[in-house]
């Protein structure tokens, strides 16, 4: 310590102050610290104290130092040392943050200073901040003079910000108000606006949500069917969105004109009845529930028709054309020519146009249940397509089940074939009957129709009861009534009245199907044993043909009462005649030259020639004329 | 054959709500559905795996080498007869009912099915492939059917549910049904059905198996096998959030007798 003592130079470990000329890097203070005062481990307390003791009284002092010094009780050395370590911690710790803020703050200077001159700058900057990115020249500086405002500036100023606290104010409460109209405006709409889902929902309409790709999920009402085509299908969904006043907007789905499926009857180019048309209700104003109603209504008629002009390309072969959106449908009455031709007429026509007036109106009737066959047929395959849906889906295939139109028109047809082919065999039977009767030849006609018709509500209840089919009662029925039944006439055979122990008939048997195998009515003609034995040879027991033309069932049935007339009931009551093998014929000797006679049956008229001599008798039904037997007994007896 | 199959698991509780949301995802009303299956076991015993019955070594002629026949698995089977609740003993009249075992004339009411199930294929597809058969049985006796080609009487259940058909997705939420108590050791199935009520679900919480397949003609169209699986997965996701369908593991459904040492060779 001796050696050091007169040294001048103070050390401070406290920041140095800024005005202090003699500042200078702290590096260099404490490399001259090290200089003056050698190691730090040699600066001791004591050591410091006697120094700072011997600067502010002289050296003289020193006694009374030394003499302090001892009165203290003299710390341990352990203790002592612990508590220089402290220091020498903290010291450090001030000198790490004394020259880390002197390093900002040159930092800080040499940055604000780039913007003078940057390569001066440059060279006091620490690496740290030119790696960091901060532009150069991105700090300014600039000087101004703190004035103090005048009174009448603060004033004015005060009320500024007071008036513009106030408006402020009250724009802050005017936006509430407005707040709070627009949201009684906006619950007054969804009020509104739910209330009319509600109310349709409440009639039985299913509400849904509609997503679609790209737009906010919106309410819809379905209100076609769930069985449609998939292009109705997705027509029977209007969504219900909002307008500015909170009422459904219409979608153009429910605005349309609504329009209905019309039959009309023709016969020989005169319509003669024509099927009612759904009224529209003429409600200026039709509420939404109206709308959705005559909407279900128009997609129905639309599908239906759709469907039906799908399945006239089907039926080309049966004349079922299609001509200018109007569907020709031949519904002939009976097979016989003279009967007028009937075609039905099937269009789709908007309901609120004007239709005009027909001629006449004695076919409505007919019209009107077409109408309405019609619509069942089509809920009926809906229906079907839903049982069909139901059912455990074939494998997975190449072969892709197709999906064929529902047999709309093909059902119809079949009927209107099956009942022309009921008339016209009981025409033909009735016709046959009356010419014989006016003969003098009494003969029984019967008509019996299917089994499954006459007990059809049996049926039904059966397959009720025993639970298997879970079908409604209504596609039972319809399933029922469109299996090909079969159609029984029978027509017994003059000869057989005569002799009442041989009862023998003529039997037809009727099958209509609009289906493979048959297309159309079949008719299978029984005949009995006896004209087998006149019709073909002995030998031959075929008793059965079948016919696809009602012309040809009826020449080959003319044919045989013809030849029952002359070989069973002529040839057995007159003795005399001879049986012509295989012809309506009857002679007394050689065929051509003794007398002969024969008998014809056609187009309803029968008709007796005898030759030798030459005699004709012609029974059409009229009465008034000499019967057959007459007749025959008078040429017997002439001949 | 092949199906593609999902299974999922519907507890108790929510079988009602899973019910109404299947109807209307396939947008139909549910079909009941109750089953009643019995299990045969082939009467011979499988052979030892592993085993190429050539024991020995051989004579030093040098044979073609055969491709080693490993030991061909025998499998359960079962014949399935599709029922009606009426078809059950009802609880007031207990008096005897005419036994339903013979496939009768035109009663298509008790239609009684062959079905043979394969073990699911290895490979992952994201659903289960198994080979299937089916063979409907239109009259006769099915039990000595089943007995004539060398199958024993294992046992029966019967399963009940629902079934909805969603385009070629067949959904089946169905639970296996046993008769409560101890099984009386029999050779021949029931002659006479218990009451539905008697009958106790095999898992005792009641719960719900969904079972979503997809039928398919043939794995060698690999275009239609996709487009089974797409549909399938589609039907997955479809569903995510209300019931989770996945793959089991293919062992659970392993319907293979196992081989099990018999030193004594007795015939059960």
């Amino acid at each position: 310590m001796t050696d050091t003592g007169a040294a001048p130079a103070a050390a401070s470990l406290r920041p140095w102050p800024t005005e202090d000329p003699s500042a200078e890097d702290m590096q260099l203070q404490l490399r001259r610290l090290y200089q003056q005062r050698g190691h730090f481990r040699h600066i001791t307390e004591e050591g410091l104290e006697e120094e700072i003791k011997a600067a502010d009284y002289g050296s003289g002092d020193v006694m009374e130092g030394v003499e302090e010094d001892t009165t203290p009780s003299e710390p341990t050395e352990k203790e002592r040392r612990a508590e220089i370590m402290a220091a020498k911690a903290q010291m450090q710790q001030f000198i790490g943050t004394a020259l880390n803020e002197t390093m900002i703050a040159l930092d800080f200077i040499s940055l604000l200073l780039t913007k003078d001159s940057p390569h001066t700058a440059e060279t006091t900057m620490s690496p740290m901040l030119k790696q960091s990115g901060v532009p150069k020249g991105s700090l300014g500086f600039d000087k101004w003079p703190i004035s103090e405002a005048d009174d009448e500036v603060k004033r004015k100023e005060e009320l500024v910000a007071k008036g513009w606290r106030m408006k402020g104010l009250e724009s802050a409460a005017d936006n509430i108000l407005q707040a709070a109209t627009r949201l009684e405006t906006e619950v007054r709409k969804e009020t509104k606006y739910w209330e009319q889902v509600l109310s349709i929902a409440e009639k039985g309409w299913s509400v849904r949500r509609i997503t679609r790709q790209g737009h906010r999920p919106t309410l819809g009402v379905q209100f076609g069917f769930s069985e449609a085509s998939d292009y109705f299908k997705g027509r029977g969904l209007a969504p219900l969105r909002m307008n500015n006043d909170g009422a459904i907007i219409l979608d153009a789905e429910l605005t349309q004109r609504p329009k209905s499926v019309r039959v009309r009857v023709m016969e020989d180019g005169n319509i003669t009845g024509t099927s009612k048309i759904a009224s529209i209700d003429n409600a200026l104003q039709p509420s939404i529930e109206d709308l959705i109603r005559r909407a279900r209504d128009s997609l129905f008629e639309e599908e239906l028709y759709h469907e039906m002009a799908l399945e006239t390309r089907t039926l080309l072969s049966y004349d079922v054309k299609i001509r200018n959106s109007v569907i020709h449908f031949p519904a002939p009455i009976s097979d016989d020519p003279s009967s007028p031709g009937r075609t039905l007429l099937i269009d789709i026509v908007s309901i609120d146009e004007v239709q005009p007036e027909t001629d006449s109106h004695t076919s409505d009737g007919l019209a009107q249940n077409v109408a309405e066959v019609l619509r069942v047929l089509l809920s009926h395959a809906h229906r079907e397509r839903l049982s069909r849906r139901s059912r455990i889906p074939p494998p997975l295939s190449e072969n892709r089940p197709q999906n064929p139109s529902p047999p709309i028109l093909r059902s119809l047809l079949y009927y209107f074939q099956s009942s022309k082919a009921i008339n016209s065999i009981r025409n033909y039977f009735l016709r046959t009957r009356k010419t014989l009767m006016s003969a003098g030849l009494h003969v029984s006609f019967k008509l019996s129709f299917d089994s499954t018709l006459s007990s059809i509500s049996k049926i039904i209840k059966e397959s009720e009861q025993s639970g298997t089919e879970n079908s409604a009662l209504l596609d039972q029925l319809v399933r029922l009534l469109l299996t090909p039944v079969q159609t029984t006439a029978t027509l017994s055979l003059p000869s057989s009245v005569a002799n009442p122990t041989l009862q023998e008939e003529l039997n037809v048997s009727l099958r209509t199907s609009m289906a493979a195998p048959i297309y159309g009515t079949e008719y299978t003609l029984t005949v009995p044993h006896s004209s087998v034995k006149s019709l073909y040879s002995d030998k031959d027991s075929k008793r059965t043909s079948s016919f696809k033309s009602f012309s040809e069932l009826t020449s080959f049935i003319d044919l045989v009462i013809s030849i029952d007339l002359t070989h069973s009931l002529i040839a057995g009551e007159f003795k005399s005649w001879q049986r012509v093998d295989r012809m309506p014929e009857l002679s007394k000797g050689r065929v051509g030259v003794d007398p002969g006679l024969g008998i014809k049956m056609e187009n309803g008229d029968l008709t007796l020639s005898g030759t030798a001599p030459a005699t004709k008798t012609i029974w059409n039904g009229a009465g008034g004329k000499k019967t057959l037997r007459e007749i025959v007994r008078a040429f017997t007896v002439d001949g | 054959m092949h199906e593609l199959l999902l299974f999922g698991q519907v507890p108790r509780s929510r079988h009602d709500q899973v019910l109404k949301i299947l109807a209307g995802v396939a947008a139909m009303q549910p079909q009941r559905v109750i089953e009643r299956h019995i299990v045969y076991k082939p009467q011979r015993e499988p052979e030892e795996p592993g085993s190429n019955l050539r024991r020995g070594g051989s004579q030093g002629i040098v044979q073609k080498q055969t491709k080693q026949n490993a030991a061909k698995d025998l499998y359960f089977t079962q014949t399935v007869q599709s029922l009606a609740e009426g078809n059950f003993k009802s609880e007031q009249n207990s008096s005897v009912q005419k036994p339903n075992l013979k496939v009768e004339g035109n009663d298509s009411g008790n239609k009684w099915t062959f079905q043979f199930h394969d073990v699911p294929d290895t490979g992952d597809r994201g659903v289960t492939v198994r080979m299937t058969s089916s063979t409907d049985i239109v009259e006769g006796d099915p039990h000595a059917y089943m007995v004539a080609f060398g199958n024993n009487y294992v046992s029966e259940y019967y399963l009940e549910g629902h079934r909805f058909v969603n385009q070629n997705v067949v959904i089946l939420l169905h639970r296996i049904l046993q008769e409560p108590g101890p099984r009386p050791i029999q050779t021949s199935p029931q002659k006479s059905l218990p009451t539905f009520n008697s009958l106790k679900p095999l898992d005792p919480s009641g719960g719900y198996v969904l079972q979503a397949s997809i039928l398919v003609q043939d794995l060698g169209k690999p275009a239609i096998l996709d487009q089974g699986v797409e549909e399938l997965k589609r039907f997955k996701d479809l569903m995510k959030g209300c019931v989770e369908l996945d793959v089991p593991d293919r062992l659970l459904l392993d319907t293979r007798v196992k081989y099990q040492a018999n030193p004594f060779g007795v015939q059960r």
